[in-house]
C-alpha cells in the first residue's frame, strides 16, 4: 500500500511538472487567419457563442463569406473554394482547458462581463494564428480572478 | 444559502430503475458487466437494494445514493480534501485531486463511492450521447453522485441570464426528473415553505442508518406497520 502510494505520488509530481515545463502541442491553422486586420469586427462577430453559451465556437466558412464574397488576397481561390463548398468547420482551438473543467463563456463574458483579453491575452491583435494559446492559464490564474472579484471558490463550482 | 435535500417516497416508488438508467446517462457512468458486479466493482451512482426497515413495513427496495451527510464520514479521511461538504450541502468529489486511495470507499457506511477499477468504455454508437457538462472520470479515481452538481450550475447561470434569484423549481437532478412514479422531490430543506422540507418532517420521514449520526440529506418515506 506504502509503495503504491509512493508510487502514485511520484507519478502525480512528474505529470504535473512535466505539464508545467512542456508546452502544449503546436497548432497549425488552415488559414492564416489576421486577427489584427479584422479588429474592426467585435469578438462575437465570429465567435457568435461568447455571449450565449458555453463554448464561444469558431465563426463557420458561411459567416466568413458574409463579408468575404470571393478569397481574400491571401488564401488560394481554389483551397478557398473547397473550403466554402466543403462546410467543414475548420479551425482548430488553440486555448483548451483541461476536461475536468468546466469553463462557460456565457456566465463570465455576458454576465460577470470579463473583457476577453483577460485569458485570452493580445490573440485580438495577433497578425498571424499563434501556434499556441496565448496567455498560459493554470489554476491560479482563474483563482485570483475569483479571490478580486469575490466569485465563488467552491471547486465543485469549475471542477465537473 | 440553500441546502439541497431528496425526498424518496418509498410507498409510491414502483423499483422500475428509470432512475438508474437516468443516472447513468446523465452522469456518462459506464456499463458494468456481470463479472465487474459480481466482483463487487459495479459502477452505478443510484442503485436499488433490498433492505429491511422492521419499524416501517415490509421489505423494500431502496434507491440508494449518495447520502450527501451533513457530517460525511469520508470527507475527514481525505488526505487530499479531494471530497468535501460544499457550502450548500453536496459533498463534492474534486476529480484531478483525487489520488484513488480509497479510505473515502471504506470510510462510507452507504458503500455509495466508486473506485475506478477500469478505464471507462462505452459502446461505439453511444460514444456521442455523452453528457459533455460532466466528465468521464479516469481509472484510478473514486466518483459518486453529486445531485448533477453540473444542472445546479447551468441553473444558476440561467437564472442570472434572466435576471432572477435562482428557485427551487430550477433545479433538479436526472433521478428526480425521470423518476415516472414521481416518488422523488428534490429542493431546498432550510426552506420552510418548499415541499421536500415538509415532506422530510412528516411522520413518515426517516434517514437510511441515521443511528451513525451522519445526518443524511437523502430522506426516505414509508408508512410504519
Amino acid at each position: 500500500m506504502r509503495r503504491a502510494l509512493l508510487f502514485t505520488g511520484v507519478a502525480c509530481i512528474a505529470a504535473i511538472g512535466s505539464s508545467l515545463i512542456l508546452p502544449a502541442a503546436p497548432v497549425t491553422q488552415v488559414l492564416a487567419f489576421n486577427h489584427a486586420k479584422h479588429a474592426a469586427l467585435t469578438c462575437a462577430g465570429c465567435h457568435a457563442g461568447i455571449q450565449t453559451t458555453q463554448r464561444a465556437g469558431f465563426p463557420s466558412p458561411a459567416v466568413c463569406a458574409k463579408c468575404h464574397a470571393t478569397a481574400p488576397a491571401s488564401v488560394a481561390p481554389a483551397a478557398w473554394e473547397q473550403l466554402q463548398t466543403s462546410g467543414v468547420r475548420f479551425w482548430k482551438p488553440v486555448t483548451r482547458l483541461p476536461e475536468h473543467v468546466m469553463f462557460s463563456h456565457r456566465r463570465h463574458v455576458a454576465l460577470a462581463r470579463l473583457a476577453c483579453a483577460s485569458c485570452h491575452a493580445d490573440i485580438g491583435e495577433r497578425t498571424a494564428p499563434p501556434a499556441r494559446m496565448p496567455r498560459r492559464l493554470v489554476m491560479n490564474t482563474c483563482l485570483a480572478c475569483h479571490r478580486a472579484e469575490g466569485a465563488s471558490e467552491d471547486c465543485a463550482g469549475c471542477h465537473r | 444559502m440553500a441546502r439541497w435535500g431528496l425526498v424518496i417516497d418509498l410507498d409510491r416508488c414502483t423499483a422500475c430503475q428509470a432512475c438508474v438508467v437516468a443516472c447513468k446517462h446523465e452522469n456518462n457512468v459506464p456499463f458494468s458487466t456481470p463479472a465487474t458486479a459480481a466482483a463487487g466493482r459495479l459502477m452505478t451512482w443510484i442503485q436499488l437494494v433490498a433492505v429491511e426497515t422492521p419499524s416501517h413495513g415490509a421489505p423494500t427496495a431502496l434507491p440508494l445514493m449518495c447520502q450527501q451527510c451533513d457530517r460525511p464520514p469520508c470527507t475527514d479521511v481525505c488526505p487530499t480534501s479531494a471530497t468535501y461538504l460544499n457550502p450548500e450541502g453536496i459533498v463534492a468529489q474534486i476529480y484531478p485531486r483525487c489520488i484513488g486511495c480509497r479510505y473515502c470507499t471504506n470510510a462510507c457506511p452507504y458503500a455509495v463511492k466508486l473506485f475506478n477499477w477500469h478505464t471507462p468504455e462505452w459502446p461505439e454508437s453511444m460514444a456521442p450521447l455523452k453528457n459533455p457538462d460532466v466528465s468521464v472520470r479516469p481509472k484510478g479515481v473514486v466518483e459518486k453522485c453529486t445531485f448533477c452538481h453540473h444542472r445546479l450550475m447551468r441553473a444558476r447561470e440561467q437564472a442570472r441570464a434572466d435576471g432572477r434569484e435562482l428557485s427551487s423549481e430550477d433545479y433538479v437532478p436526472a433521478c428526480v426528473q425521470t423518476c415516472p412514479a414521481e416518488a422523488m422531490v428534490f429542493g431546498d430543506l432550510d426552506d420552510p415553505n418548499s415541499e421536500v422540507a415538509v415532506l422530510a418532517a412528516s411522520s413518515r420521514a426517516f434517514r437510511w442508518m441515521e443511528e451513525l449520526g451522519t445526518r443524511p440529506k437523502v430522506v426516505y418515506l414509508r408508512e410504519g406497520e
